[in-house]
């Protein structure tokens, strides 16, 4: 029971059965107590009427009060069957006469007012139960010659009747209500049972339609026609989340992929180098060779394992802020040396404009992880004999910092997407493997976890990046992404 | 072979050379395609994600130049959509990364038998048995000991056995690009073959066509030394 009522279409029959019934029998019980009080008046109108009728046969001489002799052989007061009862008496109590049906018992004497009836209940000298009316009147006063005239004398009738046939008609009908009661609430429950199955149909539908979404096709979308407009909603509600975990899935599935080839190529370069060294026996020099090689090639994979180590941690909200007071130009200088041999093979002019003393309170080991991948992507993608610009301000929030360079091969297409993980400009890796397109993506999740704000733009065949710092981090919440026409107003220091 | 991630073009270009096989490398799609349209290459291992050009776009270009070298596609693109998008565009074979280098090696090694329409990798040039896969030789049934350079020049002339072989085909087969052409070396290396392939008591097999260049096997015409 406590099963079927934890459905929606258990609780729903059981409320509307429970209703049925309480209402079925509250009507009942009203229509019941309307034709007992019905009844009961008919009944009593019928027995004070017996009463006025045998006190018109009463009579008064001048020694004594009398009955008729007919009153006594009246049939409802000689039959053997449940007979009715009489009896008379004077206004002192002495008995003027009664019924045979009494043989010698008596009926209790009540005294009303004069012309007054009272009815009550009682219980029949034959033990059975009834009801008596008892009038006060002053009897026909007739003289020897026939002349009538009104009497001196008070005296009290009571008549009794049995109730038996009515209390018969009453438990007869109080079972047709009672059988009319449950008949109705089984048959309205039937007919609920039907309403409540056609009236859910749509829901069950939705039901089985969300059990099958995504089964074979994550852009399936649950329709149901002829949706009630409760539904209607609900199910809009629900292809809305769809398309939004769809979206989820299908980057989860692309960053995964991602993942794997971006392994294969190195995983190929360390297995073709160990199988390549395994032809034959070599010298020593040629195996530390190899091992320098594999070093290289274990390096840079661990690079990008720790990128990308580094953007789980930021999704997954794990990365925490140390904040500390930085000298932005000494940072600056320290993350330059690791790439100014490499800018000047490049034949790269390096340009540095930043304000001295120059100071934010930050994550300095977050923002070297920043400096790091904007300095290494600038001299990694200028073009060959350019410049690298890196403009450095004091703001009212902070800082804000600008890298630039010419990169003439750039389109805006892009620019848009080179926050995006794994995105690189041409659709390859350089040579030592070290950039895989997470840097940039990277730069993105630390700035936002430092509360700030990075965006690129490409004007005239320069590309720049464009951060804005907040003083005394505070969390990923200050982050805000910007649409690439949000960005030209960030880069027009480039 | 045209591979823009170093680590791996060098060990597959070393591992290439010390199997025999005189390798060009480039490490952009615009190298790859220049190398490829200027030089007659027995096979080219081509990656598909380069900077500049695409690999797929250099072979697009390569076939659309009438270009038949034999192009093995070597890739982390590992879906058959992919697969079928390499050999649609003119591929003739298609490694996964990562791979066994000796698998490469195998798969190398029948591109260039297709290119000389040898099936069979043991080439017989009368009593002469080249075997390519166990890169040995054999005369007589006697083994032969040769060097890379001395084999990766013999394996060439019994590829193309009864065909006049130039030395400028001989030199660009067995010495790279970049190396600086000598023009005895050719001569020198031929005469160290033929002195450990043709023992006394063994009939003439490597003919010298004055002015033209050399054949394996064959009868000696006039005009031969």
């Amino acid at each position: 029971m406590s099963g079927s009522l934890k459905t929606l279409r258990g609780r729903l029959l059981a409320g509307t059965a429970l209703a049925t019934a309480l209402i079925l029998a509250g009507a009942g019980v009203l229509v019941y107590f309307f034709v007992r009080i019905s009844l009961v008046g008919e009944f009593d109108a019928a027995l004070e009427s017996a009463t006025r009728a045998l006190a018109a046969l009463t009579e008064q001489d001048e020694s004594k009060v009398s009955l008729e002799p007919d009153a006594f052989n009246l049939a409802e007061f000689t039959r053997r069957n449940a007979p009715d009862y009489f009896a008379v008496w004077n206004a002192d109590g002495s008995a003027v006469g009664e019924s045979k049906s009494l043989a010698g018992a008596a009926l209790p004497h009540a005294a009303p007012a004069l012309n007054q009836t009272i009815l009550e209940s009682l219980r029949l000298p034959d033990g059975a139960p009834g009801r008596q009316a008892s009038l006060t009147f002053v009897p026909i006063y007739e003289d020897a010659a026939g002349k009538t005239g009104p009497g001196t004398r008070i005296v009290t009738l009571t008549v009794a009747r049995h109730t038996a046939p009515l209390d018969a008609r009453l438990a007869g009908l109080a079972w047709l209500l009672a059988g009319v009661g449950i008949a109705a609430t089984g048959a309205a429950a039937g007919v609920m049972l039907w309403v409540v199955r056609r009236g859910l149909r749509p829901l069950e539908q939705l039901a089985a339609r969300i059990s099958a979404a995504g089964r074979k096709n994550l852009g399936e979308r649950v329709e149901i026609s002829d949706a009630p407009g409760e539904l209607t909603t609900v199910v809009a509600r629900l292809n809305e989340l769809l398309d939004r975990v769809e979206m989820t899935v299908i980057r989860e599935r692309r960053f995964t992929a991602d993942v794997a080839h971006e392994l294969r190529t190195p995983l190929a370069g360390l297995e073709a180098t160990i199988d390549v060294c395994a032809t034959r026996r070599r010298m020593p020099e040629e195996y530390e060779r190899t091992l320098a090689r594999c070093g290289r090639i274990v390096r840079g994979m661990h690079a990008m394992v720790e990128n990308l180590m580094a953007l789980a941690r930021a999704d997954a909200r794990q990365l925490t802020i140390s904040v500390l007071s930085v000298e932005l130009p000494a940072l600056l200088e320290d993350c330059w040396g690791a790439f100014e041999s490499a800018a000047k093979e490049r034949e790269l002019a390096a340009v540095f404009q930043v304000d001295s003393e120059t100071r934010i309170d930050t994550d300095a080991d977050k923002l070297r992880i920043v400096l790091n991948n904007l300095l290494d992507n600038a001299v990694t993608h200028a073009d060959p004999g350019g410049w690298i610009r890196i403009i450095g301000r004091r703001s009212d929030r902070g800082i804000g910092l600008h890298f630039s360079n010419p990169a003439r091969k750039l389109t805006l297409e892009q620019v848009q997407r080179c926050f995006d993980r794994f995105w690189r400009g041409d659709a390859a890796r350089t040579g030592n493997g070290a950039h895989c397109g997470l840097g940039l993506s990277l730069c993105r999740e630390m700035i936002e976890l430092l509360g700030g704000t990075i965006a690129a733009t490409l004007e005239d065949g320069v590309f720049c990046v464009s951060i804005d710092l907040p003083n005394q981090a505070c969390g990923s919440s200050g982050g805000q992404r910007r649409s690439l026409a949000e960005n030209a107003a960030v880069g027009a220091e480039c | 072979m045209v591979e823009d991630y170093l680590p791996l073009r060098e060990a597959v270009s070393d591992g290439l050379r010390e199997a025999g096989f005189a390798v060009d490398v480039a490490s952009d799609g615009v190298t790859g395609l220049w190398h490829a349209e200027t030089s007659d290459y027995d096979a080219i291992i081509l990656d598909l994600m380069l900077p500049q050009l695409d690999g797929l776009a250099v072979l697009k270009r390569l076939r659309q130049g009438g270009s038949k070298t034999h192009v093995i596609i070597l890739t982390a693109k590992d879906q058959t959509e992919d697969r079928i998008r390499g050999l649609d565009a003119g591929a003739d074979d298609y490694l996964v990364k990562p791979f066994a280098f000796k698998e490469l090696l195998a798969r190398v090694r029948a591109l260039v038998r297709r290119r000389y329409g040898a099936k069979n990798p043991i080439i017989a040039v009368e009593d002469l048995a080249i075997d390519t896969t166990g890169r040995t030789v054999r005369r007589a049934g006697k083994l032969i000991e040769l060097s890379p350079k001395e084999y990766a020049m013999l394996e060439l002339l019994a590829l193309r056995a009864g065909e006049v072989v130039t030395r400028t085909d001989i030199w660009e087969h067995v010495y790279e690009l970049h190396s600086a052409a000598e023009s005895n070396v050719v001569d020198v290396l031929i005469g160290h073959i033929r002195r450990k392939i043709e023992q006394p008591g063994t009939s003439r097999l490597l003919h010298t066509r004055r002015g033209h260049g050399y054949v394996l096997g064959g009868t000696e015409s006039a005009g031969a030394s």
